[in-house]
């Protein structure tokens, strides 16, 4: 993220995004599900499947993330998993 | 020492059986008196030798048994070599039956291990557990390589302290797979062998041990009833599981 986008990031306040062992609270309002999933899904190992929750209310790709928002990505598990 | 309970362990394969390695020795040495039924339908194969331990071919449950009870004698240790399903028309004596249904085997209090490897038999015990006040059901599985997860659903005097697995997992709603007691022989015969990794069954029966450790020895409670780790990362996450009172869902909606 270039710096003034960051500054600007910043004031308008931090969320949390959490996706299996990977968490972080950030700079993340005013981003999208779908920017969120692109940015870090490789890293963090977001799958395809995975659905974007607040609470347990699923949301749309489009959503646009909110301050004090915690937004977490749930993998449909394999069937070896839980 | 802790009061004698009575553990359930359905699955003594891939992951239960290291599982039973620890909890035998956590009811011998911590909870004398203690009863483990180990549940198992399946038998032990040549083929499962990179994953599981077992000193003979045989059913599962059976064979664990007989390793185990001579060595710790404080443990009432005993085997049904059963496959679990959702519902059958079965006594819980009837050995004739090669199944049992998960409400008819398990009792109040409880502490149940789902080691099974696939979501329709999870389904059936923690669909079962929803009838009793007073029981835990434990499960986990290795995800993806070296990528693992375990799940704890506690109830307490008629109520939920932790939710149920299906409430954010629509696998335990809805199972993508079939349940190897509801197949018939021919069928199991055909299942395919398993990815799992060694490491991460060890991983997943430790970090089950460890819950038991905490909430059922120590009486600790914990509503971060979920967690999934990463071997090859070398992380864990625990997730909060607690139910949402019917209060703050209404409370939520009107934001």
């Amino acid at each position: 993220m270039q710096g003034s986008e960051a500054q600007a990031a910043t004031q308008a306040g931090s969320a949390r995004i959490k996706s299996g062992v990977y968490h972080q609270t950030g700079a993340f309002v005013g981003m999208t599900v779908s920017q969120v999933r692109e940015r870090f899904g490789s890293r963090w190992k977001i799958a395809d499947d995975a659905k974007a929750l607040k609470g347990k209310e699923e949301l749309a790709e489009d959503y646009v993330i909110q301050a004090n928002d915690e937004v977490t990505f749930l993998k449909v598990q394999g069937e070896k998993g839980i | 020492m802790g009061e004698p309970r009575r553990f359930v362990v359905v699955g003594a394969g891939g992951t239960g059986g290291w599982l039973l390695e620890g909890l035998v020795r956590i009811a011998e040495f911590k909870m004398p008196g203690s009863a483990i039924l180990i549940v198992d339908g399946d038998s032990y194969e040549p083929k499962n030798a990179e994953r599981q331990s077992f000193t003979g071919l045989g059913n599962k449950a059976i064979m664990k048994m007989s390793e185990l009870q001579p060595i710790y004698g404080r443990t009432f240790i005993t085997a049904d070599p059963r496959w679990i399903v959702e519902e059958a028309n079965v006594e819980l004596d009837d050995m004739t039956s090669d199944v049992v249904a998960a409400k008819t085997l398990l009792q109040e209090e409880d502490i149940v291990y789902a080691m099974v490897d696939n979501f329709a038999a999870r389904k059936a015990l923690f669909d079962a557990a929803r009838e009793f006040d007073n029981i835990d059901v434990f499960t986990g599985g290795n995800d993806d390589q070296l990528y693992g997860s375990t799940y704890h659903y506690c109830r307490a005097d008629g109520e939920d302290v932790t939710e149920h697995p299906g409430e954010w997992h629509k696998e335990f709603v809805t199972p993508p797979d079939k349940n190897p007691g509801d197949m018939s022989c021919a069928e199991r015969a055909r299942i395919e062998g398993s990815t799992q990794v060694i490491a991460t069954n060890m991983a997943v029966a430790a970090f089950l041990l460890g819950r038991t450790h905490k909430v059922i020895i120590e009486g600790q409670k914990d509503l971060e009833a979920e967690i999934v780790f990463d071997l090859g990362e070398a992380l864990a996450q625990p997730y909060d599981r607690v139910p949402q009172m019917e209060e703050e869902l209404v409370g939520s909606s009107t934001h």
